[in-house]
Order: structure tokens, then sequence, then C-alpha cells
């Protein structure tokens, strides 16, 4: 899609079909409990928080090519901001905890863009490589030496209410990096990573637009953290800061296609519906196989299942029908 | 006669790596309106020059001035904004756009002004059609011939708005016929108000193009002068001819 | 007082020469391949397996391990580089596109390598007991193992700066690091040497993977902190820079020692700490080229 010639449609047309597409989304996920099963909606929430882990990561990570391996410390600054928060606001209303932790992830991810985002190369890979051990570690020592306790009870939200939430959450993800792709800033992003250098020759500003992006990401990791923390009655560092999340986002986006958004979340759904299950009954093996896996899909198919198909013949076939259908003439 | 106004100033601009001097206290002045070409045997610092103009790389000594004003500890995309571009040897478009995107960011970001897309747009069209590229406009910019690759690099440094452009090898490797076309480009660049400073090895279209002429060597400004000057300059013929003995 | 001092010093340049020896593999793989091994520390992981294996199985002395994990150490570098690291760069576009996407395979090897070792050999803590008698220095103790760990540091550092000043090989490798461009003209085979290095770096983590085997006991999840670790110095140094990586070794060392004493739980904090410090105040590290 060339945005510079793009013939734009009405003002209102622009905005009006993302938004229609995520309402009906969103409406489609609300309904679906009143048909199914409760282990289907624990499932399907699962599936939407990795829908949300990889598409946060992926709208950064993908067109500025700076790859963020710490994903898993913003998830768990989320839920330790909402935990914080609600013992100290008890009475806060549930989704001004959950926007809040948001904000405390973004926060620590304008800090760490501020830190390495405004230095070219691999600082950032290596900075966010080690930060979510480190908070593990940091929040455990704190814990053991400062509070006297290890983990927090939390009081459980029930699991259709954080259904809804999290459905509510990934469309808003969704829609948000659809927004941003197509805009100006989207577009200036993968001119970062496409030639930094001379991406601010032509007056970007790129370490103001990394930083805001990548803050902007981290506040839907975050929220999705706190969001799942409620399922469970006690957290700890080791739960909040578990390092898995980080391999299974960088799998997912990677193996879904990075440079299209269909393409974490098709991963999302293809690795979070077999990782609950298979990652309880056989946690080493599977993990051995997701690294392998990680490995094969950089060395073969680094464009992802998405690319692979977007690449296929009938894709061509496909834009002119739909050139058609538009009654454009040039395609 | 009018009185020249000076655009950009490099006043004692040295550049150190390590104990290397790659530019070494080198002061010039380019007028509005001008065409200033700048020469010398390969390594003699010109595009070291150009990145500390642009801001790709801090001076170690010396300063900038951009009409008076000091631009020195200035970032890249700040120069630009003030009406600095420039194009570079290793062309840098980027790749996983197409040839009008290529453009159309130089567009909406080159000036912080906040213009809206429909503007932007125009603006894309009528520089892709002033260099000659409109046919091209959806074409990935990957895989285009080298002329192409230079005037997208042109169009897309001109969509800054610049009042200085600086030129890095622009004509390098074109065919004669394509260098011809490309000194009328530059000339029609001129015509429309943005003063011109160029590396080039061509000195067919150097001379021809230049008002005047600033020859570096090792770093150091060793001669400045208008073409005729510059080509019977003993100096000069001594470090282009003299060095191989 | 005097004595803790000393104590924590000699600790500190105890664990700093390893961790500059560890760091200086990844240096030497980062500065002249390109490629930010995130595994290597589970190549260190590995070495202090080996060791552990062979002096529990078959009593064979750690020096003697040194010599024996070497050369499997770079077969396994040279493995592991022909299989991952250089088919990823035959097909990047660029050297940024290269350093992205190996970095992303690297953190797939260090799952596979854990893992392998975990599903083998589980992965509860592993130790034996080698020269752990203590010798007495100016009144300070310390087991006579992190002594000879620190000469034997010493030793392999030294042998791998003369490989590097006074081999043809070493020579080649120094050339690609300056510049690619003119070591293809000067007839080197890049790509061999790409194969080499990496090997290299494999084996100097294995070395300081046996060495730390013979005073801490090994797991198979010990290699995210090495790794962790060797980042550190590297940056601290200036990525690239085979002499910063020494000293910003031994600096490391010294504060993790410092902090050890002090509060242990925060060794990694001020590791980090210090690892912002260089990014805010000289992110191309103390000896790194200014201003890029």
């Amino acid at each position: 899609m060339d945005l510079a010639q793009r013939r734009p449609p009405r003002l209102l047309l622009k905005w009006l079909i993302p938004l229609a597409a995520a309402l009906l989304s969103a409406g489609v996920f609300f309904s679906v409990p009143l048909f199914t099963a409760p282990y289907v909606i624990i499932l399907m929430t699962s599936i939407l928080m990795y829908i949300i882990l990889s598409v946060s990561w992926t709208v950064f990570c993908a067109p500025s090519q700076y790859f963020s391996l710490g994903i898993a410390a913003f998830f768990g600054v989320g839920i330790y901001t909402y935990t914080l928060l609600k013992d100290a606001l008890p009475w806060a209303p549930f989704p001004l905890l959950l926007v809040a932790a948001g904000i405390g992830s973004s926060i620590l991810a304008f800090f760490v863009g501020l830190t390495t985002l405004r230095i070219k190369g691999m600082y950032f890979a290596i900075f966010t490589f080690g930060l979510s051990e480190l908070l593990r570690h940091f929040v455990m020592w704190w814990e053991v030496n400062m509070t006297g306790t290890v983990g927090r009870w939390i009081a459980i939200v029930e699991d259709i209410v954080v259904y809804r939430y999290m459905a509510a959450l990934a469309v808003i993800t969704v829609l948000a990096a659809y927004l941003l792709r197509r805009s100006r800033y989207g577009l200036a992003l993968r001119t970062i990573g496409d030639a930094e250098s001379a991406s601010e020759h032509v007056g970007v500003n790129a370490s103001a637009v990394k930083i805001a992006v990548f803050a902007a990401s981290c506040f839907f990791t975050g929220a999705a953290g706190a969001l799942i923390a409620t399922r469970w009655t006690y957290i700890d560092a080791d739960f909040a800061f578990d390092p898995i999340r980080n391999m299974f986002t960088i799998m997912m986006s990677l193996f879904g296609g990075m440079d299209i958004l269909v393409g974490p979340i098709l991963g999302a759904v293809a690795i979070g519906t077999i990782s609950d299950v298979v990652l309880a009954r056989l946690p080493q093996v599977s993990r051995l196989l997701l690294g392998l896996l990680l490995v094969a899909v950089v060395l073969f198919i680094p464009q992802g299942l998405a690319g692979l198909f977007t690449n296929l013949k009938w894709s061509h076939v496909k834009d002119r029908v739909l050139a058609k259908l538009r009654g454009r003439h040039d395609g | 006669m009018a009185e020249r106004v000076p655009i950009l100033n490099g006043d004692h601009v040295t550049r150190m790596f390590g104990g290397l001097a790659a530019v070494s206290d080198v002061s010039f002045c380019l007028f509005e309106g001008e065409i200033l070409g700048l020469i010398g045997p390969n390594g003699a610092g010109k595009t070291t020059l150009f990145n500390l103009i642009s801001g790709a790389m801090p001076v170690t000594k010396g300063s900038f001035l951009f009409k008076g004003k000091e631009i020195t500890r200035m970032s890249i995309s700040h120069r630009c904004h003030l009406g600095i571009a420039r194009t570079f040897q290793t062309g840098k478009l980027f790749p996983s756009m197409t040839v009008s995107e290529n453009v159309f960011i130089a567009a909406l970001f080159g000036k912080a002004d906040g213009k809206s897309d429909a503007q932007a747009r125009r603006e894309t069209l009528e520089l892709l059609h002033f260099v000659g590229l409109s046919e091209k406009a959806r074409q990935p910019a990957r895989g285009l011939t080298l002329a192409a690759q230079r005037r997208l690099e042109i169009a897309r440094a001109l969509a800054t708005h610049p009042t200085v452009l600086l030129l890095d090898e622009v004509l390098a490797g074109l065919t004669p016929i394509e260098v011809a076309q490309g000194v009328d480009l530059i000339r029609s660049i001129r015509a429309r108000g943005v003063s011109i400073l160029m590396v080039e090895h061509i000195m067919k279209a150097v001379m021809g193009l230049s008002d005047r002429i600033v020859v570096l060597h090792h770093g150091e400004k060793i001669a400045e002068g208008s073409p005729n000057e510059i080509s019977t300059s003993q100096t000069v013929l001594d470090v282009y001819f003299g060095e191989a003995l | 007082m005097l004595v803790r001092v000393l104590d924590v010093l000699i600790a500190g340049l105890v664990m700093g020469g390893i961790y500059a020896l560890a760091a200086m593999g990844l240096n030497l793989q980062y500065g002249v391949v390109r490629v930010l091994n995130m595994a290597h520390g589970d190549f260190i992981m590995l070495g202090g397996f080996g060791a552990f294996w062979l002096f529990t199985l078959l009593r064979i002395s750690p020096l003697l391990s040194l010599i024996i994990c070497a050369p499997l150490m770079f077969a396994l570098g040279l493995l592991v580089h022909r299989l991952v690291y250089h088919p990823i760069r035959l097909k990047s576009p660029s050297i940024s596109a290269f350093e992205g996407y190996s970095i992303l395979a690297s953190y797939g090897l260090i799952f596979i390598l854990q893992n392998l070792v975990i599903v083998s050999w589980g992965g509860r803590l592993k130790a034996y007991s080698y020269l752990a008698s203590p010798v007495n220095i100016f009144g300070a103790i310390f087991a006579a193992n992190r002594l000879v760990a620190l000469l034997l540091t010493a030793g392999i550092s030294v042998g791998f700066y003369v490989f590097l000043s006074r081999t043809r090989t070493g020579k080649a490798i120094r050339a690609i690091a300056q510049d690619t461009e003119v070591a293809h003209l000067m007839s080197i085979n890049v790509d061999r040497l790409y194969a080499i290095t990496f090997g290299l770096g494999a084996v100097l983590a294995g070395l300081a993977g046996v060495l730390l085997s013979t005073m801490f006991p090994v797991s198979a999840t010990m290699g995210f902190s090495y790794t962790l670790i060797a980042v550190v110095v590297i940056v601290l140094g200036g990525l690239g820079n085979i002499l910063g990586g020494l000293i910003g070794g031994l600096v490391l060392g010294v504060v993790g020692a410092v902090v050890t004493d002090l509060q242990p739980g925060l060794v990694m904090v001020a590791f980090y700490v210090m690892f912002l410090g260089i990014l805010l105040i000289k992110p191309t590290g103390i000896f790194g080229k200014k201003g890029g």
C-alpha cells in the first residue's frame, strides 16, 4: 500500500472503516461466552493476551529494526503497578487501575528509551536482554529485605470479566497498531529501520519517534500483564517477570511475520494455542523445540508465515480483483 | 552588482580521528544562489566535511554558521528543518518503500510545520515531475537504475525545502548522457533558489557548473577560486598529478 | 580492616579476570564477525560442564580439562557459526540487518543449549571440589583454586594477546576488525577467518567456564548471567576493543566483589547501574571512539 499515492477516501470513511471493524470484532468477542464452555474462555483469554504481546512488540520492533529482548520486564512492571496501586487505593475502579498499569510500563519504557534508543546500534537490544531478569532479582531482593514478604496476594477477578477486558484491550491494541502503521509516524519509523541516518537528514527526529512509539507500545503490554495477573490470587517476581514471555513474544512475532499486522496475530494464535498446554506438560522439551523453531524461522522464513502468503502468486490476482472492486484504473 | 549574502560559513573546522586529521582547519563560505564546487583527490576529506556540515558527525574544533546562526551543536534533523539537505555518496534510499514514499516522508518531516498529508502529496508529485521520475512513482526504491536512484535522492532532499543542498558525487558512475542531464538538473535546482555545495570528480561537470571552487587535500584547503583560476593553478595540478611520482 | 579490603580486592581481581576472559571471546566475535552471540554464556556453561564431567567421571584435573575442552569448544563454535550465523549473513541485505537477525537467532540458541543440558543432565547445581584448600596471603585467606584461576586467566590472556599480535592468523583477524574492505584486498579469506574467529571466541568462553567450575557450582541456567556480564564488560570497555574488555572485566570484578561483600543480592543491580552509567556518559565505552 503506497501511502504517498493513496487517493484519500472521504475523511469519514478513513476513520469509520477501522472503527467499525474494531467494534464488530469487539461485539463478536463479547458474545462468545454465551455459547462456549468455561475452559474455552480461559484459553481464549490467554490467546488474546498473546496477541496483545506480539502486536505491541511488533508495532515498534519490526519497522524500526530495534529488537527488544525484554518485553517480560514491561509485562511485570504492569503487574506490580496494578498490585501496588490496588493495595494503596482499594476503592479505585478496575479500568482505571489497568490504565495506570499500562502507564507504569510506559514510564519504564520511556526511561529505557531515553537511555538506549538515542544511540544507534545494538545497545537497546542488549539492555533489554537483561532487564527482565534484573527486575526479577531486584523485586525479589526488595521483597525479602525491605517488605519482608515474598509474593503478593491479590483479589481474584472473575474469568468472564477478565476475558471481556482482554478482548477489549486486544481490539484496542490492534486498532492502535493499525492506525500507527498508516500514519506518518509509522512511515517515519520504517525509514528509521531502513536507513536511520538518511531518515534524520530528511527531518525525522529519530530519537523522539523511537522513544514515543516504544513507550506507547509498552502501555498495552503492561495493561495486559495487570489483567492476566487477576486470574491468580498469588503473584511473585518469578511469575511477573518470567523470561519465557520474552522468547514467546519474539517467536510469535517472527513466526507469524513481522511485516504486516496480521502476522503477529497469526503467530500468537498458532503458538499461543499450543503453548500453555505443551509448556506445562513438557517444559524443557518444549523450550528446546521453541529455541530450534526460532532459529529455523530466522534462517528459513524470516518474513514469517504471513510474509510467505503475501509472496505467493495468487496475491497478485487478489490485488487485481480488489482494485477492480474499488474502481481504480491504475491497479 | 548585488551584494553577495553568505548562507553557510565554515570557520576553522577540524575533525580528528584518533591522531589523524580528516579535516584540518578548513574555512569556507557559500554565498546565496551560488554553486560551490568541492574537489580533491580521494581521501581528501570531502565527504567528512559534508558529514560535519549536515551534523552526522561532530566537529573536533571550529564552527558552522547558517544564515549567520551558529549550528555547530545542532542535531541533524534540526539542521534539516533550518534548511540544509544532502545526498549521500553511498545512496541511502529507503528500500522498503516506493519512490514516491521516499519523497513523501521528506515532504512531511522536512520542515517542522505540521504539513497536511494532502499538501505533502502535492509537493511529492511536483518534485517527482521536476526530477523526471513521475512514471516510476509507485515502483519500489529497491532495484532502480543508478541514474534513477540519484534523481530520487535529489527529489527527496529537495522535498525538505532546503536553502542549501549538499550534493555528494551525485554524477559518479553515470553515462555521459546522464551526466549532461544531471548537470541540467543541478542548474534548474539553483534556479529554484537553492544554493549548492557539490563534491564531484567529473572535472568537466564541476568546472562547467561551479561559480567558485574549493580544493581539499589531506583534509586541508589548498586552493580557492574561479574554475579558471583553479584549472590553471600549479598547486592544484601538483596535487592531482604530482603526487603520483 | 585491611584484611577485609585485601580479601575483597583479590576476590574481585580473580572474578574480574574471569569476566575479562569471558568477555574477550564475545568482544572478538563482535569486533570481527559482528555477531553479538547472546548464547555466549551458555558456551561458558558448556565449558564448565565439560570440566565437571571430566573430573567427576574420569578424575581428570581441570588444568588438563582446559587442554581437552579447547578444541571441543572450537569445533562447537565452528559448527554454530556454519549452521546459524554464516547462513544469516549470506541472506542479510546489510550489516545492521545481519546484527539484528543474528541477535534474535542467538536468543533461540540460548534456549536450545540450556534445555539440551537440562534434558540430558538435569537442572540442578553440580559441583566438584578442586584445590579447595586455603592459602594465606598477608593474613587474607583464599582457596588455592582462586589463585590458580587468577594465574591461568592471566596466562591465557597473555597468550591470546601474543596470538593476536604476532601470528599471521592473529594479524589477519585484526585486519578484518579494522576494515573488511582492506582485508579482502589483502586476499585474506574473510569467510574462513570469520569461522575461525567465532571458534576462538567459543574457546575463550569454554576456558572461562572450566576455570569457573573449579570455584563455583555449574548449572544449566548459569549462562544467562555470564552473557550479561560479558555484555556489560564489552560495552564498558568499548565494543570490539580487547584491551578495553580486559580493563572493563577487572573493574566489574572488583565492583562485584565489593557489592557482594555489602549486599549480595544486589550484584546484578550494581552491574546494571554501571551499564546505565556508561550508556549515559559515553556509550562507546571507556576506550571507544568518541562521537562515532
